[in-house]
């Protein structure tokens, strides 16, 4: 991607061309939530800012997004060192999911992902202030020991960004697996 | 070159935002006596003609001296210098008639923006008034850093909006003038309606497209003006994400430039001391705004932005 057109991506999300995937993703989470409501910030500009108005700035939000999050993944070199995010060509999650097998993982694939994306985990640690067991906890698929939810997702969604995958299909995946189990779980439990 | 070549060293800072109440002179008086126990030289001046009461702000009762002798007695600014507690620190207050701020002539406004332009200091802070009158929104735009003052709340906002929205009207409109397009500026404007156009961001669309070269004359104005935000009275870390929403707002809306340096905190302590009309600047130190002030006029100095918590 030429360079001018990068920098017109990450004004739009409010960024300096040094941004972090952390922050594009808080950025963009923020500006999307920002231009989807109603708010004391948007309302005195009345029919001067309009519907129309607010759907561009979100359309140009999410091209954004998405061609700096390619950007990131195609060209590391271009971001900073410590978020590593290296994602080797023709990977995706599906193939390491397939090596980790249906029936409990030998091999869990988002380690698999992060070791191929050379990522350590005190990196990723560093980058979403989670404790190193918790992240081990996840990458083990120790389901007993995940916590919520809401709080898995947003969990696996951050780990993803870093490693280079898509959040949505890591997402997914996981959560998956963590049903079955879930649902092989609760008559022993009972 | 249009409106900017200040052979000088010190910046000037104005501070200003529309809406009264927001906090403005405590916001001016605060940066000003920061910079001044960091020890720069430092003016302030109290340009809220009619209303002023900056002076009260620290310890001084009704001036001897104000704006009235520049006005009325032909006095340089240097003259008017009021010495307060601190050193580093004189003001020149705008404690005048009211009626008298209609009447400054033309020539007089040049003569007072050369002036204040002109005071040997590190920093020049000015407390504007509240509204938009035309003299305010001029005061406004010979700053190095147009800063504009914002408290939480829907009204504030509007207005602010409005006030900036003014203050980058006329300086597109100084602008294209100096560039030899006033008749351009006139004719659409006076036509504008009949163009179609409802706002300011129409007008200047209008512009771009129907006379190309303008264009770049526009976006590098657009590019340029940058507007530093100061919250006032913020409560919660929901008030200090509306500094962030505003930046955005006025970026996207206006294509404008705009940082947002800091906020400071509501403080009962501080507004019971404005109130009430007591020297704040005594009780400086045992605020809890201090160190936000620190901050602020810090980031302000070395062009940073506030941090704000939980990252946005």
């Amino acid at each position: 991607m030429p360079g001018d057109e990068v920098e017109k991506y990450f004004r739009a999300l409010e960024l300096g061309p040094r941004a972090s995937l952390r922050e594009i993703h808080n950025s963009y989470l923020r500006l999307k939530k920002l231009y989807s409501a109603e708010s004391i910030v948007l309302a005195p500009l009345g029919e001067e800012f309009s519907e129309k108005d607010k759907k561009e700035v979100l359309r140009q939000i999410e091209e954004a997004y998405a061609k700096l999050l390619a950007f990131k993944k195609e060209d590391p070199a271009a971001t900073e060192k410590h978020s590593g995010l290296v994602r080797p060509p023709g990977d995706s999650i599906s193939d390491s999911a397939a090596r980790g097998g249906e029936a409990g993982p030998k091999v869990p694939f988002l380690r698999t992902a992060r070791e191929k994306a050379e990522v350590d985990l005190e990196r990723i640690s560093d980058e979403l202030k989670l404790r190193i067991e918790v992240l081990k906890n996840l990458e083990e698929e120790r389901f007993n020991l995940l916590p919520e939810e809401t709080y898995l997702r947003g969990h696996l969604k951050a780990y993803a960004l870093i490693v280079g995958l898509d959040p949505d299909a890591v997402i997914g995946e996981y959560l998956r697996r963590y049903q079955a189990w879930k649902n092989a779980e609760s008559p022993d439990s009972r | 070159m249009p409106h900017t070549s200040k052979p000088r060293e010190g910046e000037i800072w104005a501070v200003g935002g529309g809406k009264g109440g927001t906090g403005k002179t405590f916001v001016a008086s605060s940066i000003g006596t920061y910079l001044a126990r960091k020890g720069r030289q430092v003016v302030l001046v109290d340009m809220d003609i009619g209303g002023a009461n900056l002076h009260s702000f620290f310890g001084l009762g009704r001036p001897r001296k104000s704006l009235t002798g520049f006005f009325e007695t032909g006095a340089s600014l240097p003259d008017l210098l009021l010495q307060t507690d601190l050193d580093n620190l004189s003001l020149i207050s705008g404690d005048i008639d009211s009626i008298a701020s209609d009447k400054i002539k033309f020539t007089q406004k040049l003569k007072l923006f050369r002036q204040i332009m002109r005071l040997n200091v590190q920093n020049v802070v000015i407390d504007l008034g509240a509204g938009t009158h035309h003299n305010t929104i001029d005061t406004f735009l010979i700053a190095d850093k147009m800063i504009v003052v914002l408290a939480p709340e829907v009204i504030a906002i509007e207005n602010m909006y409005h006030f900036v929205k003014n203050a980058l009207f006329r300086r597109v409109k100084n602008t294209l003038k100096e560039y030899g397009f006033k008749e351009i500026v006139e004719h659409v404007w006076d036509r504008r309606q009949s163009y179609g156009i409802k706002n300011l961001r129409e007008f200047i669309e209008y512009l771009k497209t129907s006379f190309s070269y303008l264009g770049t004359i526009l976006d590098h104005e657009l590019a340029g003006f940058k507007i530093y935000l100061v919250l006032n009275m913020v409560r919660n870390a929901q008030d200090i994400l509306l500094g962030a929403s505003v930046r955005s707002v006025l970026m996207k809306y206006l294509g404008i430039s705009i940082e947002y340096p800091g906020y400071i905190e509501n403080n009962d302590a501080v507004w019971k001391s404005v109130r009430e009309r007591k020297p704040f600047m005594l009780n400086y130190l045992l605020t809890g705004c201090a160190k936000q002030i620190e901050v602020l006029t810090e980031n302000l100095l070395k062009g940073r932005e506030v941090e704000i918590p939980g990252g946005i």
